[in-house]
């Protein structure tokens, strides 16, 4: 559905987007990460059309981005960090507005404007001024913005920077059942925890190039090329670090008391090859799992916090 | 389907988006109701005030009619021009900030929809105030002091000059950078359309005047002949202003840089207008009178606009000099290149400048006012005047040329720039020749100031008209110009940045 290549693009001497690439499914969420000024503004913006690369090309549901801007931006639909609003504009006036701008008309345009008014739950909100909205609720009229046209990719920059905790589970939930719908996102956050929790995909950018990219656990196997081990065995022993030492897949052990960690090497077959021994040797643990890594984590692992 | 719900139908596709947002927000803004009760208020308590003045024992209401004619007429185009002229620099930049801008901008809105849909909105507006106009508009008419036939042609000039004032709005919102300067120019833009209204109330009042005293052409057909003719005149202002507008897509370009422009219907029009300027103009030099000159005075107004809008635009817009200036030439061009901007300004301001003092000279003129124009040599004065044209289109012509080189990725208008530039220089050449042999009174640094030709030419009334009338024309590009040296002197600082050796450089690696 979305198809970055080779992507270059500066503002003077500062190279915004050194060619970065990557690709996006259908009905998955890509999280684009990133420390400020790696360059995840202006790939959003490329692809919605607001800017032209100097280089490379970007493809969206097969059509090129810099060539056919008017078949994309019917495609696509982009929620900056923050969009304005016109003072004295009721919420229903702004989205038929924009209902009337992308050409409803008539009986379709009151009966897609309620579809996505119930799906963003601002039916409460529909007589309020603009100005008068909070943050959470602008975010939602943004989105239900952006869905009127029906696009098949959303890209959201920042939706959740701002939000209370209930917002943000609110609108994560949205994002999820977006998806669910069979529309791409592309999502921008700062709030890596989040993105972790429900993006199918991650894109690390730094400096204007792709650091990692990849499923949750592609993007972990690049940063950590090891499993990290937990295990609590039921009484401390002596002996066991001499049995884990002896594995040529197990590195740095540590001990403290019944809890052991160490860095396995090999793969999930020589895992449960450990695991047996260690029964077998009469140690006895009541859990034995792989640590997974926090999107936090990876990140750190991966970038500097340079900046161009 | 009934014929309503396919009317509805019908409306409801065609309406313009953008023309109903801003309706919506026009009628929500306490800025217009209080512009509309001005509108209402002033005249009312300007008329309280003459009423005690007149005689009671006169049974002739005809000047208390003129008079009420006169103060709502002048308080609803001074108003008018400049609120409608703010209002619409006001909302273009509202859509230019980047946080709504992105968002008309990644839809299907054609920009010069949008553009069209600002020019609509204000014009409806236009509308709604004749309102609070009409009733004194027909008490004026009820005491004898308005023919019904002037009342509908003054409305359609109001119209015509809204229109007018409603497109330099927009235009001057969509060029140059926003912020502080635009705020500074939205001011002066207000000032400007509130003098140019209170310049056209004059006109209007004389004509007026001269319409009901049957002086105007000696004879009532000759009356009726000259309305007509000024409602011809006024309509293919008004056309030309339509026209323009849907065509023209430098709008389109600013908003959105992957439009292609309508470069050759574009051209067309220009090229027409010009023209069409110069058939008027040697049509005045053989038969002068006052109705061919405010009949065709409108046409010198347009072509100036066209001119302002070509090179000003094209050429000269500032935001695009230094984007393109600071990172690619060297600083010391800069200065240079903004004094070239200002002068693409004031070239183009100063035609409309001009061409407003030209109608006030006309009015004097119809109203058989003391204007020694009658009585000097008109064909004289008219070559003094388009020379003074010629020395400034000039001038516009070397600067637009010059910042060409200095910019070369702004594509103004070459053939019509050249055109001028060869008329300018065969006029400059004529005024020359009249210098020596027939007008050893004017000389050179009477032409730098519309003011001082009506000194010569005028009585105190049309001066102080020149006056009112070039004052803000030349406050506007003054200040723009300060604007400029401020710029240049923060794009030098950040230039001089970008070279320091410490500046971080794009070239790290991950």
């Amino acid at each position: 559905m979305i198809k970055v290549e080779s992507l270059h693009r500066s503002f003077g001497k500062v190279q915004a987007l050194q060619g970065i690439s990557f690709k996006a499914a259908a009905g998955r969420i890509i999280g684009l990460i990133g420390p400020n000024g790696a360059g995840k503004t202006t790939a959003m913006r490329i692809l919605a059309t607001l800017e032209t690369p100097d280089n490379g090309q970007a493809w969206i549901d097969g059509h090129p981005v810099s060539e056919e801007p008017d078949q994309i931006v019917l495609k696509v639909g982009f929620m900056p960090d923050c969009f304005g609003n016109y003072p004295g504009l009721r919420v229903h006036e702004y989205l038929e507005f924009f209902a009337r701008i992308y050409g409803l008309h008539g009986a379709t345009r009151r009966k897609i404007l309620d579809e996505v008014i119930n799906f963003t739950e601002l039916t409460k909100l529909l007589d309020r001024p603009m100005e008068g909205l909070s943050k959470g609720m602008r975010q939602r009229l943004g989105l239900a913005k952006t869905l009127l046209h029906d696009p098949k990719v959303l890209i959201l920059d920042e939706p959740a920077a701002g939000l209370d905790p209930r917002a943000r589970i609110e609108f994560r939930e949205l994002c999820v059942a977006l998806a669910g719908r069979g529309k791409t996102l592309l999502i921008s956050s700062h709030i890596l925890s989040e993105l972790g929790e429900f993006c199918d995909s991650i894109v690390i950018l730094e400096q204007g190039r792709v650091v990692a990219a990849g499923s949750m656990a592609e993007v972990q196997q690049q940063s950590r090329p090891h499993m990290e081990i937990a295990a609590r065995f039921l009484m401390e022993k002596p002996g066991i670090q001499t049995l884990l030492a002896e594995s040529p897949f197990v590195r740095n052990v540590h001990l403290d008391g019944r809890l052991t960690r160490f860095a396995f090497t090999g793969n999930e077959e020589q895992l449960g090859e450990l695991a047996a021994q260690l029964i077998e040797s009469g140690h006895r643990f009541s859990t034995f799992h792989c640590v997974e890594e926090r999107l936090e984590d990876v990140f750190m692992k991966l970038t500097r916090g340079d900046v161009q | 389907m009934t014929f309503v719900a396919k009317l509805e139908s019908w409306i409801d596709r065609r309406l313009n988006p953008v023309m109903f947002k801003e309706y919506v927000l026009l009628m929500r803004s306490k800025t217009l109701l209080g512009l509309y009760c001005a509108t209402a208020l002033i005249p009312f308590i300007l008329t309280s005030f003459i009423l005690p003045l007149s005689d009671p024992g006169e049974h002739n209401t005809f000047p208390l009619g003129m008079a009420i004619w006169s103060f709502s007429l002048g308080t609803f185009l001074v108003i008018g021009c400049s609120g409608l002229a703010t209002m619409a620099m006001r909302s273009i930049i509202i859509e230019r900030d980047p946080s709504t801008g992105d968002l008309l901008a990644c839809s299907p809105l054609d920009p010069r929809r949008l553009i069209w849909g600002k020019w609509q909105a204000n014009m409806l507006f236009a509308l709604f105030g004749f309102a609070a106009f009409l009733p004194f508009a027909a008490a004026s008419y009820l005491m004898g002091g308005m023919d019904l036939f002037f009342i509908l042609f003054s409305l359609l000039a109001a119209m015509m000059i809204f229109g007018l004032w409603t497109s330099v709005g927009l235009y001057s919102a969509l060029v140059g950078k926003t912020g502080l300067a635009q705020s500074v120019r939205m001011s002066l833009l207000g000032a400007g359309g509130g003098i140019s209204g209170l310049l056209l109330s004059f006109l209007l009042s004389r004509l007026s005047a001269a319409y009901m005293q049957g002086t105007l052409t000696g004879s009532k057909s000759g009356n009726t002949l000259a309305v007509l003719a000024l409602i011809a005149g006024a309509s293919l202002v008004l056309w030309f202003t339509v026209v323009y507008f849907t065509t023209h897509s430098a709008a389109a370009r600013i908003m959105l840089p992957a439009l292609n422009p309508a470069g050759i219907r574009r051209q067309a029009a220009f090229v027409c207008i010009l023209g069409a300027t110069l058939c008027a103009a040697v049509v005045m030099a053989i038969h002068f009178s006052p109705v061919t000159a405010t009949c065709l005075m409108p046409l010198f107004i347009i072509a100036k606009l066209l001119f302002l809008w070509e090179t000003a635009l094209d050429a000269a817009t500032p935001a695009r000099i230094t984007r393109s200036m600071a990172l690619k030439w060297k600083s010391l061009l800069l200065l240079p290149g903004h004094v070239c901007s200002y002068m693409a300004l004031v070239t183009g301001l100063f035609f409309i400048d001009t061409a407003s003092l030209l109608l006030a000279l006309a009015a004097d003129m119809a109203s058989g006012g003391s204007s020694s124009l009658l009585n000097n040599e008109p064909p004289s004065i008219l070559f003094i005047i388009q020379s003074e044209f010629s020395l400034y289109l000039l001038l516009g012509c070397l600067v637009t040329s010059i910042v060409r080189r200095m910019a070369p990725k702004t594509k103004p208008s070459t053939v019509p720039v050249f055109l001028i530039a060869a008329g300018s220089i065969l006029s400059t050449f004529y005024l020359i020749v009249l210098q020596k042999n027939s007008m050893p009174q004017f000389h050179l640094p009477l032409l730098i100031n519309p003011v001082w030709w009506t000194y010569f030419i005028g009585s105190p009334a049309t001066i102080m008209e020149g006056f009112l009338c070039s004052l803000p024309l030349w406050g506007f590009p003054l200040g723009h110009f300060l604007f400029q040296i401020r710029q240049f002197r923060k794009i030098r600082r950040k230039v001089a940045q970008l070279r320091q050796p410490d500046h971080p450089t794009a070239t790290l690696d991950v």
